[in-house]
């Protein structure tokens, strides 16, 4: 049931009791009023009679007194004896008119009243007449005395029998009255005990509804406020159980409101602050978190006023320093965030922060660690860079003072073929030449591990190198390439790709010199070149016609120092694809091959396409 | 062993810069065969060599100079220094250079053409190689048609 219909319930009831008793009450009031006003008829009417009786004996006494004047008067023949009878003769219709009015209501007595009067008339004309015989001097008659008291027991008996009607009319009336005041009483008390139960009843019916309702509603109060109560228990238990976890955090909280004054401290806030909790409590926050910056030590942007500002979640900045209110400082690290409800009021601002001194060592040991670690890496570096020049100075200078002692044999040799050549037979001059092959082969095998040598060092910076422009270039500076007999076919342009124009010339021309080399005896070498795209790549290939590699060889062909024909027949440094191929990893590319014995050979070298 | 003669200085007609011995004599072979040996200088050193062209020239120098043999792998100066420097002279801008090689260096080459080297004698030194590249300079008759590296 809701508290409306409740209250509805509650007021119809409170009319009920109300209204029901007040209108029983006022009928019974009203019958009351009712009785009593009939019983003070009564009484009036009673009154009235009585004031007739009394009336009628006022008459009667003037009758009287008229009576004892005309008695004494015939008597006694005195003036004075008269006197009742000259004072009285004068009011007495006056009082007859009285009494007949007071009956006027009730016709009988009326009658009575005129018959009276006319029985008075009668005895008064009488007595007139007995007055003026004495006036006269004469004594009435006996016989006349007799008439007028005979009219005079007229009027008595008249009297009699309107005063006893009176009378009983009045007696009747008293019982009446009384008879009232008794039905008045029962009535009175009759209807008292049944208001009193009826009234009672209903009242009490309509209380215990009253009662009811109002039970009903403590009931639901009471409910309301259990449940009141459950969810305070609830709410204090939450927040206890908040109060426990901020107090539990390693790092210290504080709350503030909208104007910036604490609200609330955790137990890590206290510690590093050196404020009680309670102590804080509406202070602004700048008083109990004094930051200042840690060289300087000018007081640092208060965190909280700026994200009242801004809006959002601010860090501080570094080298922050926490004063204590006991002395103490700590470097810190924070943050503020502001605290929005539903529906995006800011309600206030939470500062986390902690103190950071063992941070603050550990990045300081770690910036430390990495200059250290930097520098070595710098002298490292150094070093290395040494290392590298020194090996290329001394590779280049070892090539340059190597290859010097083989010129003077080569040209020594030859010239000593070519100025005493004729003092020399077949074998002499044969045994020259070998001189000079050796010393050629040498030479060219120094020349091949500088290459090699230089591959290993060099740091290169791929930029596109035009392959096209490279391979027409090498056919026609090598005149290997193109001289007598040799074939060496460009198909298509051949695209650029990336690498160095050094490597790129070293790849070309040791393949390429590779191809017109190894041919069978008395054959004509045919050398093709073409390029394929594949993916991001390029794959040059280099065909020959030569002496193809068994596919056994595939692998070892490359390494260094391999040289899987006879070399007597091919002169090779056995370096050359080694060089080949340390030249396309120095370029991020690959090498490979394919062949068949005496059906030629096919390298190729995949380079990423510029 | 003989060095071979070193001209007055003021009848200098050939120059050879070089500094290996060995390389020298077998210069000096081809020179003595084309009959140039008697005006032949030698210097072994670069720095002396652009004195010799430039502060401490003798006086005919100009006139008489026909042809340098420069050898790149110079002591104290670099061939491509010396050149550099001589090419800077006016009155020796035009002169016949010939550079004595072993190396197959793009980079060098293409420095030597950017300064006018008239041509190259690869080493050792050949009648094959110097006949080539002398040529034009001395009035010889060429042995084949067009100048080239030399063989490899």
């Amino acid at each position: 049931m809701t508290i409306d219909s409740d209250s509805a319930r509650f007021s119809r009831a409170l009319k009920k009791a109300i209204l029901l008793p007040a209108g029983v009450i006022l009928l019974t009031a009203l019958l009351l009023l009712a009785l009593s006003l009939e019983l003070f008829h009564m009484v009036t009417l009673t009154d009235h009679s009585a004031q007739v009786i009394e009336t009628t004996g006022q008459c009667e006494k003037m009758m009287l007194d008229l009576e004892t004047g005309v008695r004494g008067y015939l008597l006694g023949g005195d003036a004075e004896f008269r006197k009742p009878y000259d004072q009285s003769i004068g009011e007495i219709d006056h009082e007859f008119d009285k009494l007949k009015e007071l009956v006027h209501d009730n016709p009988e007595q009326v009658i009575r009243a005129d018959d009276l009067i006319k029985a008075r008339n009668l005895w008064i004309e009488h007595a007139k007449g007995s007055l003026s015989q004495k006036e006269a001097g004469q004594m009435p008659s006996d016989e006349w005395r007799r008439i007028g008291m005979a009219m005079m027991d007229d009027v008595r008996a008249k009297f009699d029998r309107f005063t006893a009607v009176e009378k009983g009319l009045q007696s009747e009336r008293r019982g009446e009255v009384r008879r009232l005041k008794q039905a008045l009483g029962f009535a009175g008390v009759g209807l008292v005990l049944i208001l009193v139960l009826t009234v009672g009843r209903a009242v009490q019916r309509q209380f215990s509804v009253l009662a009811g309702g109002y039970r009903e509603a403590l009931a639901t109060i009471e409910q309301r406020h259990a449940a009141l109560a459950r969810s305070e228990a609830d709410l204090e238990e939450q927040k206890e159980w908040f109060r426990v976890t901020l107090s539990s955090i390693g790092d210290g909280v504080i709350v503030t409101n909208l104007e910036g004054k604490v609200v609330f401290m955790n137990h890590e806030a206290e510690r590093l602050t050196g404020w009680m909790s309670r102590d804080a409590l509406m202070q602004p926050l700048t008083t109990v978190f004094r930051i200042v910056n840690e060289q300087t030590r000018v007081t640092v942007d208060d965190p909280v006023g700026k994200v009242l500002r801004e809006k959002k979640v601010v860090g501080l900045a570094n080298h922050t320093v926490l004063l204590s209110r006991l002395g103490a400082e700590w470097p810190i690290e924070d943050s503020a965030a502001p605290i929005s409800n539903a529906q995006g009021q800011i309600l206030g601002v939470v500062l986390v922060f902690h103190n950071a001194t063992e941070m603050r060592q550990t990045q300081n040991a770690m910036r430390a660690y990495s200059h250290d670690l930097e520098r070595k890496v710098a002298e490292r570096t150094t070093s290395l860079q040494q290392a590298f020049s020194e090996l290329e100075a001394f590779s280049y200078t070892v090539s340059h003072d190597l290859r010097s002692p083989l010129r003077a044999m080569r040209g020594f040799s030859e010239a000593v073929l070519e100025d005493y050549g004729d003092k020399l037979d077949e074998q002499g001059k044969d045994y020259l030449e070998r001189i000079t092959n050796a010393a050629g082969r040498l030479d060219r095998l120094i020349q091949d591990l500088l290459s090699f040598t230089r591959l290993s060092q060099q740091d290169a910076s791929l930029v596109p190198v035009d392959l096209d422009r490279v391979v027409h270039g090498i056919i026609q500076d090598y005149p290997n390439f193109h001289s007598e007999g040799v074939e060496v076919k460009v198909e298509g342009t051949l695209p650029k790709v990336m690498g160095t124009e050094a490597i790129v010339t070293q790849i070309i021309s040791n393949l390429l010199g590779n191809a017109v080399k190894f041919v069978p005896a008395g054959v004509a070498p045919r050398v093709r070149v073409w390029s394929e795209n594949r993916g991001p790549n390029v794959r040059l290939w280099v065909e020959d016609n030569g002496i193809g590699i068994d596919p056994e060889n595939f692998e070892r062909i490359f390494q260094m120092f391999v040289q899987v024909n006879e070399s007597q027949h091919y002169k090779g440094t056995g370096i050359g694809l080694a060089i080949v191929k340390k030249a396309a990893q120095a370029l991020h590319g690959s090498v490979g091959l394919d062949s068949k014995l005496q059906k030629g050979s096919r390298f190729w070298v995949e380079l990423a396409r510029a | 062993m003989t060095i071979g003669s070193n001209a007055a200085d003021n009848s200098v007609r050939v120059l050879v810069v070089e500094d290996d011995a060995d390389d020298r004599e077998l210069l000096l072979r081809q020179l003595r065969k084309s009959g140039m040996d008697s005006h032949v200088k030698f210097i072994s050193n670069g720095r002396e060599a652009l004195d010799f062209l430039t502060t401490a020239r003798p006086p005919s120098l100009a006139s008489e100079l026909i042809a340098i043999f420069l050898d790149l792998k110079l002591p104290a100066l670099s061939g491509l220094e010396l050149l550099r420097s001589l090419r800077q002279q006016e009155d020796l801008q035009n002169i016949p250079v010939i550079v004595m090689t072993s190396s197959n260096d793009p980079k060098d080459l293409a420095e030597c053409q950017r300064l006018r080297v008239t041509n190259y004698v690869s080493k050792p030194v050949t009648f094959m190689s110097f006949s080539k590249a002398v040529a034009d300079v001395f009035h010889l008759p060429r042995p084949d048609a067009a100048p080239s590296l030399g063989e490899n």
